[in-house]
């Protein structure tokens, strides 16, 4: 198996590969991740922040989020917390349930 | 971490102005001048650019003329009238919305992301600030509005500062929206005449409909006391406090020439007023 901290590295990575359409910034950048958690039985979770509460990308991008870290060798599951959004308890459903 | 937004309705009524006094006069925040089609909020305080970044905020057709066969479908398609006789695209025409790019039968448009404007964070004489300027012509400026608000929330962020002051744009379109949304409260700063009445009413209409919390400031109140009235009892009407008015003062100008904010320059009339205005704000709002 390989070591915890190479995992959370390559999903640090992907994340920084996530580019919020509207500012063509990362979503790392925009500090919209927060409390990433990588166990070494390959479950992470995180907490996403929309820039907005209003934000129209929040879907988009967390479904980003979720594919690209999911498609990551070693990753088993991915949770993902949402917050600062008017529609976070839905988001949630979608991405988690 | 509060987000104080100003914006006007009607321009000229003196936003930055004040927005670069409330600059003045705040402690601990974080600038950002979001009137990115015509900034001018650095003119008062002085940035020292700290890091720079291109902004690129859609795309452009171009047509490869080796691969065009001159078919004219493009042409045809266009409805912004971009695409010349000679099959050139004008840049200042194009809108980007690639429907060349899918009619052409011979892919020769392709799309490119040209430099629209550039973004920077500074160090100015009243602490850190996000800023940004379109080059001439370009849009997309809500794009950017939403860039620089970010950044300026990062910054605040990592720096622990508890206050972002936003100078917002004039008007009630895509950059004020984007300026406004999810703010924790609005300033309208609009003056005395009937425009400065109508555009504060469509400012109202605006923040009420994304139900952020709003207050109104008339400025060169005395020189139409009358229309000044109406204002305050408009927005009464509309739910949104007034915090004062601020009366016409020559200082105000004689700060700007000076490439200074009347808040530091002086105890006249204006600056007295602003600084009422500011505690009231501090009070009730922040």
């Amino acid at each position: 198996m390989r070591q915890n901290d190479d995992l959370r590295k390559e999903v640090e990575q992907a994340l920084s590969e996530v580019i919020d359409p509207e500012t063509g910034l990362s979503i790392m950048r925009m500090d919209l991740i927060h409390d990433v958690d990588v166990q070494s039985t390959g479950n992470v979770s995180l907490i996403f922040r929309p820039s907005s509460p209003v934000c129209p990308m929040a879907y988009a991008l967390a479904n980003s989020i979720k594919s690209k870290i999911g498609n990551l060798n070693g990753v088993n599951s991915v949770s993902i917390k949402v917050e600062n959004f008017y529609r976070s308890e839905h988001l949630e459903e979608l991405l988690n349930g | 971490m509060k987000e104080l937004v100003i914006i006007s309705g009607k321009g000229g009524t003196g936003k930055t102005t004040l927005a670069a006094s409330f600059a003045y006069l705040a402690e601990n925040k974080v600038l950002a001048d979001c009137d990115v089609d015509a900034a001018d909020l650095h003119i008062l305080v002085h940035p020292e650019v700290l890091h720079e970044e291109t902004f690129r905020g859609g795309v452009k057709a171009c047509i490869e003329s080796s691969r065009c066969v001159a078919c004219g479908l493009c042409r045809d398609a266009c409805r912004f009238a971009a695409i010349s006789q000679d099959f050139e695209v004008s840049h200042f025409l194009c809108e980007g919305c690639a429907v060349c790019f899918h009619v052409c039968p011979e892919d020769a448009v392709i799309l490119e992301e040209p430099v629209n404007g550039r973004w920077f964070i500074s160090e100015t004489r009243f602490g850190p600030m996000v800023h940004a300027a379109l080059l001439p012509g370009e849009e997309n400026s809500g794009k950017l509005v939403a860039l620089v608000r970010n950044q300026a929330r990062v910054l605040a962020t990592k720096q622990g500062r508890g206050l972002i002051l936003v100078d917002g744009a004039p008007g009630v379109g895509c950059p004020v929206i984007s300026s406004v949304t999810g703010a924790d409260h609005v300033v309208i700063v609009t003056e005395p005449t009937l425009s400065g009445l109508h555009d504060m009413d469509r400012a109202l209409e605006l923040v009420r409909g994304f139900r952020i919390p709003a207050s109104v400031i008339v400025n060169k109140a005395d020189i139409n006391p009358d229309v000044a009235d109406s204002i305050e009892k408009r927005a009464g009407e509309s739910g949104a406090k007034v915090l004062g008015r601020i009366p016409y003062d020559s200082a105000v100008i004689k700060a700007i020439v000076q490439c200074r904010c009347v808040a530091e320059e002086s105890y006249g009339p204006a600056s007295t007023a602003i600084r009422h205005v500011w505690d009231r704000l501090e009070a009730d709002v922040l």
